[in-house]
């Protein structure tokens, strides 16, 4: 990684799962990247180094750190808050959804923005995928309609229409997998082999509100991050569902200064994004509570945990080849207009992953 | 022989607590500390009430249900002189002050004892002002304890000669019994030549040297009034007094609430100076300063400096940034975070930092990301709830309409 600085080198020579503000040093640090909150964060999948951040201001940025400093490449507009952005599978386009219930494409060459299509409510996620027995790309959108639509980017209605059972809240996709995660915590799995119908219909298995849902990158399972603080790892097949299915508690702190007396608690933060490495299949998640951590699910033990940033991190990603994690810091309203002060940060950090964070270990 | 075996005491319950014990000088009743060791502290409380309430009962004397009473918490508070202990003593000694009946009673003396050496142990100046005190009212002056216990007091603060002096007024006032006044004169004197330690008589008067005992200290803080103002008044008194016993009787009298009639008799400072006597009794709390230092005897080789004043410490707390006063508070009008807390059975329970009023408004639920896009006035949750799949089109208008106002904004 040339546009790092050089890593801080580790005085003790051993390795620790605890990480310090040392690790952290080497942060690429976008401070006010947008006038509002980030929404979301995605890489291009063909460039190490050029990512679009939607914010809650109603645009999108495109930002490049092939120089080591962050650079704004180009932004376009909505007209509400953005909630989602992805990239198309060449790199040329970027497409984004919002409040506006519109969907719009952006053309990274021409510099040029369209409307490909509308929602009847705001479009909170969307996804390139390849679907059908052609294995032709379309884009995904999943909304708080109640529904997720596939586009030909060619054509301005949807191929097909897909009814959920409730507002969509996150969705994933991974080869062939599509998991959408809605309210009132059920979980639609869709084979995109066969497009138009849910394969399986399920809930959660956290007892309260899912987050946020992401598939492995073999595509045989996802996992579920709720705001109680827990990640269930959860396999669309029932065998082995039943043989490595579980889920786990995160993003939780014993409090240290409770009163004399009064009952140990632990203070738990939402879970607010998880995402998966690229080449190594291991994940990380973040939370309210201002901490990623990496986890490796095959192992189930935590690979890095990292110091708290104190601000809640919405949202979470890794470049194609997983070289780069960038993260947002900035408030995500989980305790209402209360929590949000004019002085809270917001921040886009891009953190360069070592081996030793992100890789699974070989069982000594 | 049954009866004997029913008074024999286990030890195995006082093994627990025998190092805690504080050793009486009379001895310690194994069944009080039993009985007490037993019972729990409800039953102790009673204890207590029940001699409140005796002590409310015999409003005419109550001396002897204090004296029990007393007693009793030196037995069962086996810990140690406390607070109990202290507020029922000068309870008894404010009670006490006035009664002529009791004033050379043993077991008077025995309580006035017990409250200065229990609780001004660390502290000779509040010690000796006592037994002043005790002096001025005339309280157990006819008792050799007194005079031995106040002499040794004297001792230890190294003022030789007034403990001399003080030993020979006991032998004037006839203090019983007689024999032990002798014995500790003699040990003191023998002390005095083994050590070359000289005693000036020079005044065989015992109330000069009392007085002289008295302006040695300076000003005295119980009687609240300067000590030379007092002597001054004690010669007029001493001048036109005819006969010692009687006028002190006398004033004695004055102390009484009709003292305001003698007072065109008396003179005016002699009778004030015995006023202040009869309320001059102070409480531990109230004697207690803050800054009060603890008065010890010097030891050889002892650098005597000026005391350090902080007064540069004091000054910069006052101007310091320390000393800021927040006037205005940020956090006026807004809540405090708001956390939903869920007990697990046999699990310690979970905080979660999440409005869950807000996520979960009347069964229904709502993601954090609708709540922010309602602030925003983009979203409208209400009409989000109600809505139907199947009646799409009609619901996409209404947005869009609504989407026109918001680019018109």
């Amino acid at each position: 990684m040339s546009f790092f600085p050089a890593p801080a080198t580790n005085t003790s020579g051993t390795f620790s799962t605890m990480a310090n503000q040392q690790d952290l040093a080497n942060d690429i640090v976008i401070n006010n990247p947008a006038e509002d909150s980030i929404s979301d964060i995605a890489f291009s999948p063909q460039n190490d180094f050029l990512f679009s951040v939607s914010s809650w201001d109603g645009k999108v940025r495109i930002w490049d750190v092939q120089s080591g400093s962050a650079q704004g490449r180009s932004q376009y507009e909505h007209g509400g808050p953005v909630l989602t952005t992805r990239w198309s599978n060449d790199g040329s386009t970027v497409a984004s959804g919002g409040c506006d219930n519109t969907i719009k494409l952006f053309d990274v060459a021409t510099s040029q923005s369209r409307q490909l299509g509308t929602h009847s409510g705001a479009v909170k996620s969307l996804r390139f995928v390849n679907c059908g027995p052609s294995n032709a790309e379309c884009l995904v959108t999943g909304s708080w309609d109640k529904t997720i639509k596939y586009w030909d980017l060619r054509q301005p209605n949807p191929i097909s229409t897909l009814t959920m059972p409730d507002r969509v809240y996150t969705m994933d996709n991974k080869s062939q997998l599509l998991v959408v995660g809605t309210a009132e915590r059920h979980i639609a799995i869709i084979n995109l082999n066969n497009p138009g119908t849910i394969f399986k219909a399920t809930q959660s298995p956290l007892k309260w509100q899912t987050r946020v849902v992401a598939c492995y990158n073999e595509g045989n399972g996802y996992a579920i991050g709720s705001v109680e603080g827990r990640c269930a790892i959860r396999y669309v097949d029932d065998e082995m569902q039943k043989k490595s299915g579980f889920s786990f508690k995160c993003h939780r702190q014993s409090n240290p200064n409770r009163a004399a007396g009064t009952q140990n608690q632990s203070m738990v933060y939402p879970v607010n994004s998880i995402a998966f490495h690229p080449i190594y299949g291991t994940f990380g998640t973040a939370g309210g509570d201002g901490c990623f951590h990496f986890w490796d699910k095959d192992h189930r033990h935590r690979l890095k945990a990292f110091p708290t940033l104190q601000a809640s991190i919405p949202v979470i990603n890794f470049n194609r080849t997983g070289s780069i994690f960038a993260y947002a810091l900035s408030y995500d309203w989980h305790q209402g207009y209360t929590g949000n002060t004019p002085n809270y940060p917001n921040v886009i950090r891009l953190h360069p992953t070592r081996d030793d964070e992100v890789k699974e270990k070989r069982k000594k | 022989m049954e009866s004997d075996l029913d008074d024999i005491v286990s030890f195995t319950h006082l093994e627990n607590e025998k190092e805690n014990i504080i050793p009486l000088r009379h001895g310690r009743s194994v069944k009080v500390l039993h009985e007490v060791l037993l019972s729990g502290t409800e039953q102790l409380d009673l204890k207590i009430n029940w001699f409140e309430k005796r002590l409310e009962a015999d409003r005419n004397d109550q001396f002897d249900t204090y004296v029990e009473y007393i007693d009793w918490l030196q037995e069962s508070q086996f810990k140690g002189p406390n607070n109990i202990l202290l507020v029922v003593i000068e309870r008894c000694l404010t009670y006490m002050k006035n009664n002529e009946q009791y004033r050379n009673d043993t077991r008077y003396l025995k309580i006035w004892l017990l409250y200065i050496n229990s609780f001004f142990q660390y502290s000779m100046r509040d010690r000796r002002d006592m037994f002043i005190y005790m002096f001025r009212n005339r309280i157990a002056d006819s008792l050799t304890l007194y005079f031995i216990e106040f002499s040794r007091l004297l001792f230890d603060m190294r003022n030789y000669k007034e403990c001399h002096d003080f030993l020979l007024i006991g032998i004037k006032n006839h203090a019983l019994p007689a024999g032990q006044l002798l014995n500790k004169i003699n040990e003191i004197e023998e002390f005095f030549q083994l050590n070359n330690i000289s005693i000036e008589s020079s005044d065989n008067n015992d109330q000069a040297s009392i007085d002289n005992l008295l302006l040695k200290y300076g000003n005295i803080s119980i009687l609240n009034k300067d000590l030379k103002e007092i002597l001054a008044s004690k010669k007029i008194y001493n001048n036109n007094g005819s006969s010692n016993d009687k006028t002190k009787l006398d004033v004695r009298e004055d102390n009484n609430d009709d003292a305001y009639d003698n007072r065109e008799d008396c003179d005016s400072t002699k009778l004030e100076i015995f006023k202040d006597d009869s309320t001059g009794f102070e409480t531990k709390a109230s004697r207690l300063k803050e800054n009060q230092s603890i008065v010890t005897p010097l030891h050889s080789n002892t650098i005597i400096e000026p005391m350090k004043q902080e007064t540069k410490y004091g000054l910069s707390n006052v101007a310091g940034p320390s000393a800021k006063v927040s006037i205005f508070n940020d956090n006026i009008g807004r809540t405090k975070p708001v956390y939903k807390i869920i007990s697990i059975d046999g699990q310690k329970s979970e905080r979660i930092d999440c409005n869950f009023n807000l996520i979960y408004p009347e069964d229904n639920e709502f993601s954090v990301d609708q709540l922010l896009a309602e602030m925003r006035g983009c979203y409208n949750k209400s009409n989000k709830r109600k809505l139907n799949p199947s009646i799409d089109m009609t619901d996409g208008k209404i947005n869009k309409r609504k989407l026109i106002v918001q680019t018109n904004e």
